[in-house]
């Protein structure tokens, strides 16, 4: 594998949207953007914000740190930690 | 071997008695499983005790513990009971700016308990900001691993004599965010719990256990902290909780991997197995080692179970691993357990009759199914008592009161509290329930409390986090749950006033606040127009006379939902709730 083929942040970003657009009972008032509160705009509880993390692990195939919430707040935010994740994973291998 | 009276001797019984049993602990899922003999747990729990004496700690002084990590947390805690100190474990944060709201509750536990001292790691560490500030009796925000370093490796607390009726810790578990109850353990009450547990598990020294629960809570502690080393069981494995959450499969696939035999886990986390565990994730998993899959904490749904049951009999899950048990914080743990290798069991009776407080067996459709939590433990009392406080016979519905050697010692600082919880001995749980030929039947609870996902809500938290919203009437907000069969969980309802009734954006503004302050989402928001809400004579809000309102669609926009709900799950909340109401009246708290 190499560095090329990881997906950008736009990739994950649409991997993601894509998530919500499945997964979200109810629809957010406004279009989910990077700019998209988890809690304020998305109204993710505790378990659904696991079950998304846990969507992008199998469809990237890597394992997110538990701290991960702990700083992030956005749509942005996750995609970005996921595109450091699968750099990371990628360097060690 | 001498039987330990105190959760240290127990510990040094341990560490003497089985050389190779010790904890495991699995914090980060790449990471190896970290593995401390119980001679070496002791050891650095001395030395965490030798560094509270060196900060000054003096026997007797609560020391506030918020450690994620289940290898600081364990030697923490019993590090804080070799230096004769109170531990209190505090829940550390979870997730996602849920900040505000987080610190009011670790503040007020705090400060209800009079800490001392605060030991947390260096990742909580900035979060907890200006807590000393707001918290006076703290001296200190130290973290874990540079506290302890202040001391030598081989340093241990001097001149401490632990007695088993000292106060072993406070378990922070109940009460309403802005006054906390702090459960208050002696040594001599845990040891019995554990003894009587022990003994109902066939817990002996090849035993292992796994779980996953948080160690802040009395299943995760008592059971899977205390309870090994009591009973020199092999070992014990710990994994996060949010390992859990966010990969169920891991649970069983770590239970195959170490051949455990025991775990347990609130009905919540059986329901998210079966709904989120792919089958590709369970390869090569076996659980036929598993002897006891203990379910407690929460109201147990047997459908949950059965579900769970025959989902994962393929991969060796015997459904009589099952153990459904009842318990609380203010008894230690456990007060009942059904036998071992029993099949779940559940009653139907008539939701007719249960208005009446009557448990008549039923064969009708729609009869309600009470999930049996089996009897007592030897050497402890149960009864069930009507609105008076007098014992009824079987099959009559009424309060629980506990009695014998795992009762609490009462409320950490809150004698009136105390008062209210224990009389002539008794301990009044607040759970409804009934008995049958000893075996207790577990109906719902008086207060108006919300259990999701295993954790304790109290209405008045909702009711005034929503009343922060510009634009709701402060103070004209009630909150409360009904049972929901389909979620496997209560439905979460907040009906407030507003000035503008017809603001839609006003629902998802209070959904939001109490998202971010309480970490937990309504499933629905009520908006009604002034003066909707019932209220007493005296002007107070009735809470339970809004949840009855609800259910019958009477209750402002509320109407149209509460139409869609399936009638058994109708009839169940009518009646939990209006056997509920019945005893309300003796629930001064609120």
């Amino acid at each position: 594998m190499t560095e090329a083929a990881s997906p950008t942040y736009e990739a994950v970003l649409a991997k993601m949207f894509a998530y919500f657009d499945e997964n979200l009972a109810e629809k957010p008032a406004s279009p989910v953007t990077e700019q998209s509160h988890l809690i304020q705009d998305l109204r993710l509880d505790s378990m659904q914000s696991f079950e998304m993390v846990s969507d992008l692990e199998d469809q990237f195939g890597i394992t997110m740190p538990m701290e991960l919430f702990q700083h992030v707040v956005t749509v942005g935010d996750v995609a970005r930690e996921v595109v450091k994740v699968i750099a990371q994973e990628r360097g060690e291998a | 071997m001498q039987r330990p009276e105190t959760l240290t001797q127990a510990l040094d019984g341990a560490a003497d008695g089985r050389p190779e049993g010790g904890y495991s602990h699995l914090v980060q899922e790449k990471d190896p499983v970290k593995f401390f003999s119980y001679a070496e747990t002791a050891r650095r729990a001395r030395r965490f005790g030798a560094a509270l004496q060196a900060a000054g700690v003096r026997a007797g002084e609560r020391v506030g513990l918020i450690l994620p990590d289940s290898s600081e947390f364990v030697e923490a805690i019993f590090g804080a009971m070799y230096a004769g100190a109170i531990p209190v474990p505090v829940y550390p944060p979870m997730n996602l700016g849920q900040f505000e709201g987080y610190l009011a509750n670790t503040t007020h536990i705090l400060r209800q308990a009079g800490c001392a001292l605060v030991v947390t790691d260096g990742k909580v560490r900035p979060i907890l900001g200006k807590l000393m500030s707001n918290v006076p009796s703290v001296r200190a925000v130290e973290v874990y691993q540079s506290f302890v370093k202040q001391v030598d490796e081989r340093a241990a607390p001097i001149g401490v004599d632990v007695r088993p009726d000292d106060v072993a810790f406070l378990q922070f578990t109940s009460g309403s965010t802005s006054r906390p109850k702090g459960v208050t353990l002696t040594h001599a009450n845990l040891i019995a719990n554990i003894r009587a547990l022990g003994a109902g598990l066939h817990a002996d020294h090849e035993t292992i256990g796994l779980s996953w629960l948080p160690l802040y809570h009395d299943m995760g502690l008592i059971g899977f902290v205390f309870a090994p080393a009591v009973l020199q069981v092999r070992g014990v494995q710990f994994m996060s909780p949010l390992l859990f959450l966010k990969r169920p499969a891991l649970w069983l696939r770590q239970l195959s991997e170490r051949k455990a035999h025991v775990s347990f886990a609130p009905n919540f986390a059986y329901g998210l197995c079966t709904t989120r565990i792919k089958d590709h994730e369970l390869q090569g998993v076996d659980l036929s080692h598993l002897r006891v899959a203990g379910c407690g904490a929460e109201p147990i749904q047997y459908d949950t179970l059965r579900a769970f049951a025959d989902r994962f009999a393929a991969w060796g899950f015997k459904r009589t691993a099952f153990l459904a048990c009842y318990g609380m914080a203010e008894h230690s743990l456990a007060v009942t357990f059904v036998g071992l290798e029993e099949d779940l069991r559940a009653e139907a009776v008539d939701p007719e009759k249960l208005v009446r407080g009557e448990a008549a067996p039923s064969a009708a459709d729609d009869a309600l199914k009470v999930v049996c939590c089996g009897r007592a433990f030897p050497e402890h009392g149960l009864r069930i008592v009507d609105a008076e406080g007098q014992p009824v016979p079987d099959r009559r519905v009424g309060q629980i009161e506990l009695r014998g050697p795992s009762v609490m010692r009462g409320y950490w600082g809150d004698a009136e509290r105390t008062m209210q919880a224990l009389k002539d001995g008794w301990l009044a749980t607040g759970d409804l329930g009934y008995l049958v030929d000893g075996e207790l039947y577990v109906c719902g609870r008086i207060k108006d409390l919300i259990i999701i996902h295993g954790r304790n809500y109290y209405p008045q938290d909702l009711e005034w986090q929503a009343s922060q919203v510009e634009g709701v009437r402060r103070g004209n907000v009630v909150a409360f749950g009904v049972e929901d069969a389909s979620l496997g969980r209560e439905r979460v309802i907040v009906a407030a006033e507003v000035r503008t009734p017809h603001a839609d954006d006003l629902r998802d503004k209070i959904a939001a606040k109490i998202l971010e302050t309480l970490a937990l989402k309504p499933d629905e928001v009520v908006l009604l127009a002034p003066g909707s809400l019932p209220k007493t004579s005296s002007g107070k809000l009735q809470r339970h006379k809004t949840s009855e309102l609800y259910r019958d669609g009477q209750l402002g926009k509320g109407a149209v939902k509460a139409g869609t709900l399936d009638v058994i799950k109708h009839l169940a909340t009518s009646r939990w709730g209006y056997i509920r109401a019945a005893f309300g009246s003796r629930d001064a708290e609120d």
